[in-house]
């Protein structure tokens, strides 16, 4: 049994509840914002093709949240992940926390992988190519309310999440 | 010693720059190079933008063209040596007596570098190389002790960079079959160690196990770290004990060595890792930035920084790292 600090106990369980709560068409919509400004470069440059007809799983473990993602129209969108639907060809898993560390550079996915903090399944190939693309993304150039929100949560990070159990 | 970092794509490069590299090493998309994965490498467009920046920062950028050009293939070699030449990158990086060849030829003024994969590790075979392609550097292979890179720097004809960090390969390094004899695909002929249409990670109730083309060739426990599926840093059943029977999943670190590398004569050194994050490179570029610059400044009493040495562990392969051949005494 994973032993959680005070702060996790109150932020995973909310969050899980907002995530688990939130409508698909609503999280479709979220999701299509914030990863519009990010991938447009990898889209444009044709380097998200790879995804057609290909479905990539993030799971993320301690708030019991899997996004699955796919091409819809040449844009990375969310796709349903009900039982009926085909089921991703590839999934990477992992704590928000390596999450969070993941999309604002903080920690290198390699370095998570070797200490057990993240996980792929599926298909090798596909996964190590999503974390390539991301790899491309200049995060200088991203618009200012997605960099403050990244580095908010980045801070929610460092202050609540990636702390031991006290 | 200049600082040669690498770069899988535009924002690592630009960490490196960053973090202060004095060179930065790239590769194009193509198996023209050793770290052909997926998603990773620069394409004639984004090479431009590279070099535009690392220009603006006074920085230079070197190709790794260090794979063994195919018979079926040869116009890539050649395609991947004439972009570069018109870029004007600041050196190629070849292993392949062919595509030195070529590159000499037809590119006499475009200084070239021999390749970690060409595995020369004496001084004769770096005066042929120089007599007969005109390289300017070599990268020697990390086999070598101590010992032995000293005496190959004081006889060598031309400058020597070595490797300060990055996972390590067996002790074959550019004439390792491993890959291929699993996978048909080796880093010479193909670009890629271990490729990754060929690895699964399976979670059982108990482990963690990778497979290689569906051989088993690494089995984890619960929060054990785990390394590269590679065949040499497998665990394999010999007589009765399993282990790392060839090499154990850990990292070259040479921090220690700066000032016998810089006595030796060394020009230059090299950090592992194009296929890894722009996280990566930022971090292992600040380490060595600092250490190099703090061995500039006052060399006799030169040491290590506890809060280096664990930086480096952090992002390492098995969280370890090792001096590697250089502290053998085989020379």
């Amino acid at each position: 049994m994973i032993k959680l600090n005070p702060y996790q106990k109150i932020l995973l369980p909310s969050i899980k509840g907002l995530s688990s709560n939130c409508p698909f068409p609503v999280q479709k919509k979220i999701v299509r914002f914030l990863l519009l400004p990010i991938f447009e470069e990898a889209r444009l440059d044709g380097d998200l093709e790879f995804l057609s007809h290909r479905r990539i799983g993030l799971a993320i473990s301690d708030i019991d949240y899997q996004a699955t993602l796919s091409l819809e129209n040449g844009h990375l969108t969310l796709a349903s992940s009900s039982a009926t639907e085909r089921p991703p060809d590839a999934i990477i898993r992992g704590n928000l926390s390596a999450f969070i560390q993941l999309a604002n550079r903080a920690e290198d996915p390699d370095s998570l992988f070797f200490q057990r903090r993240l996980s792929i399944e599926g298909d090798t190939d596909l996964a190590l190519e999503v974390k390539n693309v991301i790899d491309t993304v200049d995060l200088d150039r991203l618009p200012e309310w997605l960099k403050k929100a990244l580095s908010l949560s980045q801070r929610m990070n460092k202050h609540f999440l990636d702390k031991k159990a006290f | 010693m200049e600082l040669v970092c690498p770069a899988g794509s535009l924002p690592a490069l630009k960490a490196a720059i960053d973090n202060g590299a004095d060179a930065v090493y790239i590769g194009f998309k193509d198996d023209t190079n050793a770290r052909h994965f997926s998603g990773l490498n620069f394409n004639d467009r984004k090479a431009q933008k590279a070099l535009d920046y690392a220009r603006s920062q006074g920085v230079k950028i070197f190709v790794a063209i260090n794979t063994y050009a195919q018979s079926n293939g040869w116009e890539r070699w050649q395609r991947a040596v004439d972009l570069a030449a018109d870029l004007s990158v600041d050196a190629l990086i070849i292993a392949d007596m062919g595509v030195l060849n070529y590159a000499a030829q037809r590119y006499p003024q475009l200084p070239l570098h021999l390749s970690v994969q060409g595995s020369c590790t004496s001084a004769e075979g770096l005066r042929f190389y120089y007599r007969e392609f005109g390289i300017r550097r070599a990268v020697l292979p990390r086999v070598l002790s101590l010992d032995q890179v000293k005496t190959v720097a004081k006889q060598s004809p031309v400058d020597l960079e070595v490797f300060g960090f990055g996972s390590l390969c067996i002790m074959a390094e550019g004439r390792c079959h491993l890959s291929s004899y699993v996978t048909d695909q080796s880093p010479n002929n193909s670009g890629v160690c271990s490729p990754a249409k060929d690895v699964r990670w399976t979670q059982t109730e108990d482990h963690l196990e990778s497979r290689l083309n569906t051989i088993l060739i690494d089995r984890y426990q619960a929060g054990e770290t785990a390394g590269y599926p590679t065949l040499c840093k497998g665990r394999f059943a010999v007589e009765a004990n399993v282990f790392h029977a060839l090499e154990e999943p850990v990292s070259l670190n040479t921090l220690d060595l700066i000032p016998q590398l810089s006595a030796a004569g060394i020009k230059a050194i090299k950090l592992e890792g194009r296929q890894r994050s722009p996280a990566y490179v930022a971090q292992i570029v600040s380490v060595w930035r600092s250490a190099l610059d703090s061995f500039a400044r006052v060399p006799e009493s030169f040491s290590p920084k506890v809060e280096w040495i664990q930086k480096l562990a952090n992002v390492s392969e098995g969280s370890q790292t090792t001096l590697g051949a250089y502290h053998r005494a085989w020379q």
